[in-house]
């Protein structure tokens, strides 16, 4: 293992509006009913994280409306809008927003995400998503998704021609793109921000997802549960990247981690259960069901799940849910084979899908550092409970310990989003012996 | 009786956006300038081809909004290679982030919109469904989808009662059940804005299209030329009745007094769009003019607090939705376990 790793760790934030769980606008006095629409609420967030000097706001998405009776994070203002007004309000932090494949005309989205890169400076990236909600087909014309394999290959295809055509913007030459899917003639004529094109990532963790991360995308927001899992995948795609003639550090392995943090571990683990008893139980029912393709408020939730359970979950074909989060939390069970409503309990501190941790700011730096130096990360995409408090407490307590250890700068190195990830790993040049 | 004082706003071209990105003195000429409004990538909807230079206009609008907070921003876009439920998410968050100063001028089509097979259709170069003509039937089924979805989630169902751990009133949302050109189920993902809907203007040049926009939008922006109103402040065309009209005027580099006087104190028309020559330099005379011009300095821009509606003196949006159903059941009060 390169116990010896010399760069720092890259820190993002998957915002997920006011936090992951659904009931975080009950929890902070600061929060009102319209935080999620608030500019100031915004810019509150951007400046925190540059007080942290984090690395990126990342913004998940997707072109409809969930339920919002309980969560005010169904409310989705569109990303490369929302983060285009954070740009102005803010300095240094990279600013990701999603974008569906599925849903959005290549050329119409190219231009708007290399006008983001534009307008921010060059803080820009690109976190790409096939999308996987009916509901959103119905918003556009269509009585369901198109079928996964579709969705993926369509996706490979957008994902070249957005390239071509944020080339086109630098050269000046025509795109003449002639696909499956696409075809065109023209180029953009946005002007080339100081990164030149917006920083591409890719999100899930299916082979086909993978496989497009090793050859084209500069980031992965990985779905990890364990860091023996983590590791593997970590070597998946370098290896894939490598296999592609790329070199191995141009494409940054980044998990998420949900997370609760208290000044003491019991404190983090009462500050998650309080907010996970204001919100309705049905909700982690909702989220095993949304991913599981099962209604999981059918389940004995005092019995085991059962196996053929399991074994349909793993199965590709199923149209709706991530098969990265499917194998993730199969994974997690056939481990200590707990019952559904224990399986339920322990996932609110051990995360679903997504691994969680709550705990001390200690305690976490400590799991940043071990799951870098084992090879696991390159960062992480924090994802805390409740964004305005949490998001204080990684800026406050949590980086200055990472600092401490070498393991995070002190201030910003570069002024670009790309440059930021090149400077993760510059200081390891040499140094670095990865395996692979 | 001296007439009302009229809006004035600037149409700005795409280097005027790239421009205005590089050098923010400029762009605080334009926030000291007394307009009241902007339109982003005015000639992305103009008819004329693509220029050398331009920014999305939705994100240069969200983005400007910020460094420019004395004025109004209307982003140029068209139901080309957009959808109108993309269009209508990206136009109602900018409205939120600015405080209600945002809104939309549509056009038929996008000047910057390459071709290719089904290039020339709206919303057929996504490769998803067919294409539609692009024209003006399109245009107007866009404009009335885009209005439903900006009144699909009522701002007034968000109670946030911590009391009963209801956030929204899912009931409240409605479905929209759009079906014309585009089909559209609904709802939008962001709830009404502070001025009810963003402010949705047409850039007309027919009359055909006037009266269409009539029936759409919440103002016209037209040309002024032989077809459309006349510079020098004569009645308008019929087509335009009954709709507040703003005149699209190409101004020089000269005084801005008596090239826009005639227009200012017609009585039929509501505003006038100043359209300065298309590079940066010909902006930055415009706006030094514009900011010893009394007719301009006199207009409500520059009023903080005020929405783009206030300012613009629009009525509140208002949509009927006869086939609509609530879009989530209506919630329960949560009672914690044990409690």
């Amino acid at each position: 293992m390169p116990d010896h790793r010399q760069g720092h760790v890259i820190l993002g934030v998957n915002v997920l509006v006011l936090g992951y769980l659904p009931a975080a606008w009950q929890w902070d006095p600061r929060l009102h009913a319209r935080s999620p629409l608030d500019p100031q609420y915004w810019q509150q967030i951007g400046a925190t994280a540059e007080r942290g000097t984090l690395d990126a706001l990342f913004l998940a998405d997707g072109p409809a409306l969930g339920n919002p009776s309980y969560d005010a994070n169904s409310t989705r203002l569109e990303p490369t809008v929302n983060w285009s007004h954070v740009a102005s309000v803010t300095e240094h932090i990279g600013l990701i927003p999603t974008a569906s494949t599925t849903f959005n005309d290549p050329f119409e989205l190219a231009e708007r995400l290399l006008s983001l890169d534009y307008v921010s400076g060059g803080r820009a990236g690109w976190n790409l998503v096939t999308t996987r909600a009916d509901q959103a087909a119905r918003n556009f014309g269509l009585p369901e998704l198109p079928e996964r394999d579709d969705r993926y290959e369509r996706a490979a295809e957008f994902v070249d021609l957005v390239l071509a055509l944020w080339e086109s913007a630098g050269t000046g030459r025509d795109v003449h793109h002639r696909g499956r899917f696409f075809e065109l003639d023209g180029r953009l004529r946005v002007p080339p921000s100081p990164q030149g094109h917006p920083v591409l990532l890719q999100a899930g963790g299916s082979a086909k997802g993978r496989r497009l991360a090793g050859t084209r995308a500069e980031g992965v927001f990985a779905a990890e549960l364990t860091k023996e899992g983590a590791i593997e995948h970590y070597n998946d795609v370098k290896q894939l990247a490598v296999a592609a003639g790329r070199d191995p550090d141009s494409v940054k392995i980044l998990p998420g981690v949900l997370l609760s943090l208290g000044s003491t571990e019991e404190e983090a683990r009462r500050r998650s259960d309080e907010l996970h008893d204001l919100g309705p139980a049905s909700y982690s029912a909702q989220w095993l069901s949304g991913h599981f393709g099962i209604d999981a408020s059918k389940l004995d939730p005092d019995d085991k799940f059962p196996e053929e359970v399991l074994q349909a979950a793993l199965d590709p074909a199923y149209a709706p849910g991530s098969i990265g989060f499917r194998q993730s939390i199969v994974r997690q069970i056939r481990a200590t084979n707990p019952t559904v409503r224990e399986y339920l309990r322990q996932t609110r501190y051990t995360g679903s899908g997504h691994h969680g941790f709550a705990g001390t700011p200690e305690q976490f730096a400590d799991h940043v550092e071990d799951w870098y130096r084992s090879g696991a990360i390159d960062g992480f995409n924090l994802q805390p409970d409740v964004l305005i408090d949490g998001l204080e407490v990684i800026a406050d307590e949590v980086v200055p310990l990472l600092r401490r250890r070498g393991l995070f700068r002190s201030e910003y190195e570069s002024s670009t989003l790309r440059g930021h990830f090149r400077a993760a790993s510059a200081a390891a040049a040499g140094g670095r012996a990865l395996t692979i | 009786m001296s007439p009302q004082p009229k809006a004035v706003g600037v149409a700005l071209s795409g280097a005027h956006l790239a421009a205005l990105f590089g050098d923010r003195a400029l762009a605080a000429e334009l926030d000291a300038s007394g307009l009241a409004f902007a339109v982003a990538g005015i000639d992305r909807i103009d008819g004329s081809g693509p220029a050398d230079v331009t920014v999305d206009s939705t994100v240069a609008a969200a983005a400007l909004a910020p460094l420019v907070p004395r004025l109004g921003w209307l982003a140029a876009a068209a139901i080309h290679r957009d959808h109108p439920y993309n269009l209508a998410r990206r136009v109602a968050s900018a409205d939120h982030l600015s405080g209600g100063r945002s809104g939309l001028v549509l056009g038929l089509r996008d000047g910057y919109a390459p071709a290719g097979r089904d290039g020339d259709t709206a919303w057929g170069g996504a490769g998803l469904t067919a294409g539609a003509p692009i024209g003006i039937h399109t245009a107007r089924d866009a404009a009335a989808a885009l209005r439903e979805l900006w009144q699909s989630w009522p701002e007034e169902s968000i109670i946030a009662d911590r009391r009963s751990r209801i956030y929204s009133r899912g009931d409240q949302i409605v479905r929209i059940g759009h079906h014309g050109v585009f089909d559209i189920e609904g709802p939008l993902t962001v709830p009404t804005t502070p001025q009810g809907s963003p402010v949705l203007a047409w850039r007309v040049t027919t009359d055909e299209e006037a009266a269409a926009a009539g029936e759409a939008a919440d103002l016209l922006i037209w040309p002024a030329d032989d077809q459309g109103p006349s510079k020098d402040g004569g009645a308008l065309p019929s087509s335009a009745r009954g709709t507040a009209v703003y005149v699209e005027l190409s101004v020089s580099d000269e005084d801005l007094d008596p090239q826009l006087s005639p227009l200012l104190g017609n009585p039929a028309i509501a505003g006038v769009v100043a359209r300065p020559g298309d590079d940066a330099p010909s902006l930055l005379r415009f706006l030094r003019h514009a900011a010893t011009t009394p007719a301009i300095g006199a207009q409500a821009g520059g009023v903080p607090g005020h929405t783009l509606r206030d300012r613009l003196s629009l009525p509140h949006s208002s949509v009927q939705f006869p086939d609509a159903r609530p879009a989530f059941p209506a919630p329960e009060p949560y009672v914690a376990p044990g409690t």
